[in-house]
C-alpha cells in the first residue's frame, strides 16, 4: 500500500521517485537508486539508469540515458547530469534537447543556472531531422555549430558565440555572434528570410526584412532593399489589430539617380525621390457601422515595375490593380441593419500608363490615356438597399437608391441619382417547373457640367464618346436629363436529372422573357460606368446586362439557354452550356464589340471535360451568330499528377473597342512544375502574346523544401518595356531556415 | 426517357430548396454579401416550412492575369471562385459534402470607373454561378436514395484551386487564403478522416498530463520518447 | 525480564505478555518489546534463539513489526535480527521513514552498526520513495 505521507510540505520541493533497487552506504549517506530510475519534481520529470542523491550536499547525480522533461514539454537528454535537488539547475554532459517546432540543441556539456539560463559548450543547433527514417544519423540540411550557446528562457533568445552556419555539412558563414528568437516564441523580433536577386534593372539587390513585435496588438516589418544601381529603397510595414479594427500601412521611399536618358520631349519628370504608400484597414463602430479604407499611391508611373514592388502580406489582393496599371484608392462607410444596407464610397484613381503607349494610342485616335486631368474623382458613390420582410403578392419587395458624383479637374463633371422598386417572386410547381416573376421600376436623373471638355475615354471635338453619344456641345456646357425604366419579366427553368448505367445525367433548359420600353439609352446620357461589358453564359440571365447605371438594357428580349452535364462513376465529368439573346429591337445600351445589342446576339457557352480533377479542359466561348467565327475563346488544359503539375491556357479576344483601348488580343501561357525528388522540384512558365508574336515573360525555377528549410531560385526573363523600364533578366533567390529565420 | 424533374415533389413532402437554412458562409469580404444574396435568391422559402437542412459554405477566390501587353499592362482578369459545402439533414443527421466552382472574367478598360463596376459584376456573376451550382448539386444528390449519395473527397477542394502558377509571379507565396474553417465545421467531417485541410487548427500533439504521478502501484508512467506523447 | 546479551554494548531488554523458554529457544507473544539503548523493536510475536553461552544468536519478530532507533523507523510484517552479522532483515511490505523521507520496498537489509541500508523490491514490483530537497533542514 502507498505510504501515507503525513508531511504537509507543499508539493513543489517534494521529489517522488521509483527504482528497481535502492541502497544507502551509511547513515545519512547518499541514497543510490538503480534500474530505470524515475524522479518527479512538480512538473519536471527525470529518468536515468542510476540516480544518486546526497542529502548533505543536496546534489542529484543522474547517470546513463538521462532525460529531463520540463513543464513545457521540452526534453533534454544527457549522458551524465549533476543537478540541484529540485532538478532545476545543474551540469550535464553530452547534452541534447528537443525544443519546440522540431528544433534541437546538442552540446558536449551544458550548465543550467537559476532554471532559466542554459550555457552550452561546443553546441549544435538545427530544426532539421538528424536521423533518417530507419534511424541512422544523417547530416541535417542546415545546422549552426558554435563554441558557446546561451539559451535565455526569460528573454526567449538563443545567443551563439563563434558560430558557423553549415548547409548540408559545409560551413558557409562564420559569425562571431548570432542571436535568434527561441523556437518556443510565436512573435519575436528578428530577421526574416532575405530576398536576394540580381537583375538588369536593379543590379544586385537584397531585401533583408526585420520583424519587430511592438506589442501584442501591434507589429512592424522593416525591409530595406539595397539595389546596386539605385541605392537603398527604404521600406516598412506597420500593422495594428485593435478590438474592433485592423490597420496595415506599408510604404517605401528611395532617392534614385534621375534617369533622363530619353529625349526631353517625352520625359515625364522622374522625380529624384520616388515612393509608394499602400494602406488598408477598417474600424467597426458598434454592431452596424464600419468605416474602411484601401489606398495605393505612388510617386511616378514606373516606380512599381522599376523596383519590383507589389502589394504583399495582408495588403495582398487577388484582383491586384497595380498590375493593371491602374491604382484605385477607396474610403468607405458601411451601415447594415436587418434588411437595410448602405455603403458610402469615395474613389481616387491613378493611371500608370506612360507616354510611350499613349503615343501609340494617340495615333489610333484614342483618348488621353491616364491623364490626371480627365481621370475622375468619385465623390461619392452611395448605394442603399432595403429588403422589405413582408411579402407582397407572394413576392419579395426591395427598394434601392444609388447616387454617384464624378468630378474631373479638366473634364466633364457628372452627377446621377437612381432609385428603383423591385418585386420578385419564385414559384415551383409540383411538376418541377421553376418560375421567377419580377417587376422593377427605376428612375434616373443625370446632370452634367463642362460638357465641352470630354472624359478620359473621349475628348471634345474630334472623337465621339465610347458609345457614340454626341453628348458634347461647345455651347450649352451643362445639361440635365432623366429616364424612367419599368421592366417586367418571367423566367422558366425545368431542370431534369437521370441515372444512366451509373452515370449521372443532368439537363436544364432556361428561358427568360423581359419587356422594357425601348430607346432608353438616350444620346445625352454619357456612359461613365458601363463601358466594360462581358457577355457570357454566367451573365446571360441577368435581366439588365449593363454593369453600371448609365446604360440600361431596354426593349423586349428573350434570353434562352441550356446547360447539361454527365458524370460517370469512374470520375469523368462533361458539362456544357450554350445560350443566346433574341431581341425584338436593337439596343444602344452596349458597344457592338460586346456581342450584344443586335436582334440576335452572339452565341455564348462553355464546355468543360474533366477526369477526377486530375486532367481537365475548360473552355468558355463567344461565337459570332452571323459569321460564326470565334469572337472570344478562353481555354485552359491542366494536368495535376503527383509528380507533374502543368497548365496551358489560351485566350483569344476579338472585341475591338478603340475608345476603351480594347484591341484584338491573343495570348498563350504555359506553366509546369515537376517534382524530381521528394524535396527537389523544377518549374517553368511562359507567356506569349500571339497577336504580336512576342514573348511577354519566361520563368524558370528550382525549388528545394524539407521539414526545416525552403529554397527557391527563379530566373525571370521579363520582356515587357515602358519608356524608362527596359526588359529585365532577373535571378531571384529566397530561402527560409525554419525556426532560425522563418 | 427516364429524366426526372429535380424540383418535382410528391404531394405531401416539401421541396428541398424551401427547407434550406443558410447556416454559415465563410468567404472573402468582397464576395460574402454577393454569395448571401445569390443563395437567398435560389432558396424558395415557404411559410410554415421549417428549414430542415443546414448549409455551410466555404469559398476561396483566385485571379489569373490574362492578355498582358508588352508594356506589362494586364488587360483582363479571370476570377475563379471555388467552394466546398456541407449540408446536414437535421432530421436524419446525414451529412453531404461537395465542391463547386465558378469562373467569370472582365476586361480592364480606360475608364477606371467602368473597370470598378466590371470587377464588381464579375464577382457577383461568379457568386451567382456558385450558388446555382451548389443548389443544383444538393437537389440531385438528395433526390437519390441515401446510400447512393456518393461522397466528394475534400482533396478536390485543394486541387481545384491550382497552386500559384509561376507566371502569376507570386514570388512571395500568397498567404493561404484558407479561411480558418470554424471549429464546429470540422465535426462535420466523418470522424474517421482528418480534413485534408493544410492548416489543421486542432493541435494534434497528444495532450500530456505531467505532475507528480501518484505513488499508487499501477501508475508506471512511460518514458516520453522524443515525439512528446507521454501519458500517465 | 532483563537478559544481558553477551558482548553487545548495551543490555537487550525483552518484555512480552507471555514468555516460554525451552533449552536455547525463547518465545514471547503479545505486544512484545525489545529495547537496546535508543533502539526499540515491537511485534506481536518474538522468537529468540540463544547460543550455548546464553547470547542471542537470532531474534525473529513476526506480525506488524516496528523498529526505530530515534532517527529511522522501519515497519514490516517480519524482521530477523542476526546478532553475528549485526543485521536486521525486514520483509513483507516494508516502509522506512527517516524524518520526512519515506521509502517502501519488498525487503530491507539494515546494518545496525554502519547504518547501511539495502532496499530490494518484491518480485515484479518497484521501490518507491519520497524525499525532500535541501530547503528544509529538519533532517537529522
Amino acid at each position: 500500500a502507498a505510504p501515507t505521507v503525513t508531511a504537509s510540505e507543499n508539493e513543489s520541493d517534494q521529489v517522488l521517485f521509483e527504482a528497481d533497487s535502492v541502497e544507502r552506504e551509511f547513515d545519512d549517506g547518499p541514497i543510490i537508486a538503480e534500474g530505470d530510475v524515475r524522479a518527479y519534481f512538480g512538473a519536471r520529470y527525470l529518468r536515468a539508469d542510476r540516480l544518486i542523491y546526497d542529502p548533505e550536499t543536496d546534489i542529484v547525480i543522474a547517470e546513463g540515458n538521462v532525460s529531463i522533461t520540463d513543464a513545457n514539454m521540452e526534453t533534454a537528454f544527457a549522458g551524465r547530469v549533476e543537478l540541484s535537488g529540485d532538478l532545476r539547475d545543474g551540469i550535464a554532459e553530452n547534452f541534447s534537447a528537443l525544443l519546440e517546432d522540431n528544433a534541437r540543441l546538442a552540446a558536449d556539456s551544458a550548465v543550467r543556472e537559476q532554471g532559466a539560463r542554459t550555457r552550452l559548450n561546443r553546441a549544435v543547433y538545427t530544426s532539421c531531422n538528424v536521423c533518417n527514417k530507419d534511424g541512422e544519423p544523417k547530416t541535417p540540411t542546415w545546422r549552426i555549430k558554435a563554441l558557446r550557446v546561451t539559451r535565455d528562457e526569460e528573454r526567449k533568445v538563443l545567443r551563439f558565440h563563434h558560430a558557423f552556419l553549415e548547409i548540408a555539412g559545409v560551413p558557409i558563414i562564420y559569425a562571431p555572434y548570432l542571436q535568434t528568437p527561441d523556437p518556443s516564441v510565436e512573435r519575436q523580433s528578428g530577421f526574416l528570410p532575405p530576398d536576394i536577386g540580381a537583375s538588369s534593372r536593379l543590379g544586385f539587390n537584397i531585401e533583408l526584412p526585420y520583424y519587430l513585435a511592438i506589442s501584442n496588438s501591434q507589429d512592424a516589418t522593416f525591409f530595406p532593399k539595397y539595389t546596386a544601381k539605385d541605392g537603398v529603397l527604404w521600406q516598412a510595414e506597420w500593422r495594428r489589430r485593435g478590438a474592433n479594427g485592423y490597420h496595415v500601412l506599408s510604404g517605401g521611399v528611395i532617392d534614385a539617380p534621375n534617369d533622363t536618358t530619353t529625349p526631353a520631349a517625352f520625359t515625364e519628370s522622374t522625380p529624384g525621390v520616388r515612393w509608394h504608400l499602400f494602406g488598408r484597414g477598417h474600424r467597426d463602430f458598434g454592431e452596424n457601422w464600419r468605416a474602411s479604407y484601401d489606398f495605393e499611391r505612388i510617386s511616378d508611373k514606373e516606380y512599381l515595375r522599376q523596383y519590383d514592388v507589389e502589394r504583399r502580406g495582408d495588403l495582398r489582393q487577388e484582383l491586384d490593380r497595380s498590375r493593371t496599371n491602374q491604382l484605385r484608392s477607396n474610403a468607405r462607410v458601411a451601415w447594415n441593419e436587418g434588411g437595410s444596407h448602405l455603403t458610402i464610397d469615395t474613389y481616387l484613381f491613378q493611371g500608370l500608363r506612360t507616354q510611350q503607349n499613349r503615343l501609340a494610342m494617340m495615333e489610333q485616335g484614342l483618348g488621353r490615356i491616364d491623364d490626371a486631368r480627365t481621370t475622375p474623382y468619385v465623390l461619392p458613390l452611395i448605394d442603399f438597399r432595403h429588403d422589405f420582410n413582408s411579402k407582397v403578392a407572394g413576392g419579395a419587395v426591395t427598394a434601392r437608391a444609388n447616387i454617384a458624383s464624378l468630378y474631373r479637374t479638366q473634364g466633364i463633371d457628372s452627377q446621377r441619382f437612381t432609385t428603383s422598386l423591385e418585386w420578385d417572386r419564385d414559384i415551383i410547381t409540383r411538376g418541377g417547373h421553376r418560375f421567377n416573376l419580377f417587376a422593377k421600376a427605376r428612375a434616373d436623373v443625370f446632370s452634367y457640367q463642362d460638357l465641352d471638355q470630354g472624359t478620359e475615354v473621349c475628348f471634345s471635338g474630334d472623337a465621339p464618346c465610347a458609345i457614340g453619344f454626341p453628348g458634347f456641345s461647345e455651347t450649352d456646357t451643362s445639361d440635365i436629363t432623366s429616364r424612367f425604366a419599368p421592366t417586367i419579366g418571367l423566367e422558366w427553368t425545368y431542370p431534369l436529372a437521370r441515372e444512366f448505367h451509373g452515370a449521372q445525367l443532368y439537363i436544364e433548359p432556361r428561358v427568360q422573357l423581359i419587356a422594357s420600353p425601348t430607346g432608353l439609352n438616350d444620346d445625352d446620357i454619357i456612359n461613365e460606368d458601363s463601358q466594360s461589358i462581358e457577355f457570357d453564359y454566367a451573365g446571360l440571365f441577368d435581366f439588365n446586362k449593363a454593369t453600371g447605371y448609365d446604360a440600361f438594357e431596354d426593349g423586349q428580349r428573350m434570353n434562352i439557354g441550356v446547360t447539361a452535364s454527365a458524370e460517370t462513376l469512374n470520375g469523368f465529368l462533361v458539362e456544357g452550356s450554350i445560350g443566346q439573346q433574341i431581341r425584338l429591337q436593337e439596343t444602344k445600351a452596349f458597344n457592338d464589340s460586346s456581342g450584344l445589342g443586335e436582334k440576335s446576339s452572339d452565341i455564348v457557352g462553355s464546355l468543360n471535360i474533366e477526369y477526377k480533377n486530375k486532367v481537365g479542359l475548360e473552355n468558355r466561348f463567344r461565337i459570332d451568330n452571323n459569321s460564326g467565327d470565334v469572337q472570344r475563346a478562353e481555354s485552359r488544359a491542366y494536368y495535376r499528377g503527383k509528380i507533374i503539375r502543368a497548365g496551358l491556357s489560351y485566350v483569344r479576344l476579338n472585341e475591338e473597342n478603340i475608345a476603351n483601348n480594347l484591341v484584338k488580343r491573343e495570348e498563350l501561357t504555359a506553366n509546369a512544375n515537376i517534382k524530381l525528388t521528394r524535396h527537389w522540384s523544377v518549374g517553368g512558365g511562359w507567356r506569349l502574346d500571339l497577336d504580336s508574336n512576342q514573348t511577354i515573360q519566361q520563368n524558370f525555377s528550382v525549388g528545394y523544401e524539407d521539414e526545416c528549410s525552403m529554397l527557391g531560385l527563379t530566373y525571370r526573363r521579363d520582356r515587357t518595356r515602358t519608356r524608362n523600364v527596359e526588359p529585365d533578366n532577373a535571378i531571384l533567390l529566397t530561402f527560409t531556415l525554419k525556426s532560425l529565420v522563418n | 426517357c427516364g429524366f426526372q424533374p429535380i424540383y418535382a415533389t410528391r404531394d405531401g413532402d416539401a421541396l428541398i430548396s424551401s427547407q434550406i437554412n443558410l447556416e454559415r458562409i465563410v468567404a472573402p469580404e468582397n464576395v460574402a454579401p454577393y454569395l448571401e444574396d445569390a443563395f437567398n435568391a435560389r432558396i424558395v422559402s415557404v411559410e410554415g416550412v421549417a428549414p430542415r437542412y443546414d448549409l455551410y459554405v466555404q469559398a476561396r477566390e483566385k485571379a489569373d492575369r490574362l492578355a498582358v501587353q508588352i508594356d506589362a499592362t494586364v488587360t483582363r482578369y479571370n476570377y475563379r471562385l471555388v467552394a466546398r459545402y456541407w449540408v446536414i439533414d437535421k432530421e436524419t443527421g446525414e451529412k453531404v459534402r461537395g465542391v463547386a466552382r465558378a469562373i467569370t472574367s472582365y476586361n480592364i478598360v480606360n475608364s477606371q470607373y467602368s473597370t470598378l463596376f466590371a470587377e464588381r459584376a464579375a464577382v457577383e456573376k461568379a457568386a451567382r454561378q456558385l450558388a446555382e451550382q451548389i443548389e443544383r448539386d444538393m437537389l440531385i444528390r438528395f433526390s437519390r436514395p441515401a446510400d447512393e449519395r456518393d461522397d466528394v473527397d475534400p482533396e478536390a477542394f485543394e486541387s481545384v484551386l491550382d497552386p500559384d502558377e509561376i507566371l502569376n509571379e507570386r514570388r512571395q507565396p500568397a498567404p493561404d487564403q484558407q479561411i480558418d474553417l470554424p471549429e464546429d465545421l470540422y465535426y462535420l467531417e466523418p470522424e474517421t478522416e482528418q480534413p485534408a485541410d493544410t492548416t489543421t487548427n486542432s493541435d494534434n500533439t497528444g495532450v500530456v498530463e505531467t505532475g507528480a504521478a501518484s505513488a499508487s502501484e499501477n501508475a508506471t508512467p512511460d518514458v516520453p520518447d522524443p515525439v512528446i506523447d507521454g501519458r500517465p | 525480564q532483563l537478559i544481558a546479551a553477551g558482548d553487545s554494548k548495551e543490555p537487550i531488554d525483552i518484555t512480552g505478555d507471555t514468555a516460554e523458554f525451552q533449552d536455547n529457544l525463547a518465545v514471547w507473544t503479545g505486544n512484545v518489546r525489545v529495547v537496546q539503548g535508543p533502539a526499540i523493536l515491537i511485534s506481536e510475536r518474538l522468537e529468540a534463539v540463544l547460543t550455548d553461552e546464553g547470547d542471542f544468536e537470532t531474534i525473529t519478530a513476526i506480525g506488524s513489526v516496528r523498529y526505530s532507533n530515534g532517527e529511522e523507523a522501519i515497519t514490516g510484517e517480519r524482521a530477523v535480527f542476526n546478532n553475528a552479522a549485526r543485521t536486521i532483515v525486514m520483509t513483507d511490505n516494508v516502509i522506512v521513514t527517516q524524518g520526512k523521507q519515506v521509502m517502501s520496498a519488498g525487503k530491507i537489509t539494515y546494518w545496525i552498526d554502519s547504518g547501511k541500508v539495502l532496499f530490494t523490491p518484491e518480485a515484479g514490483k518497484r521501490i518507491r520513495g519520497l524525499f525532500f530537497t535541501g530547503k528544509d533542514d529538519e533532517q537529522s
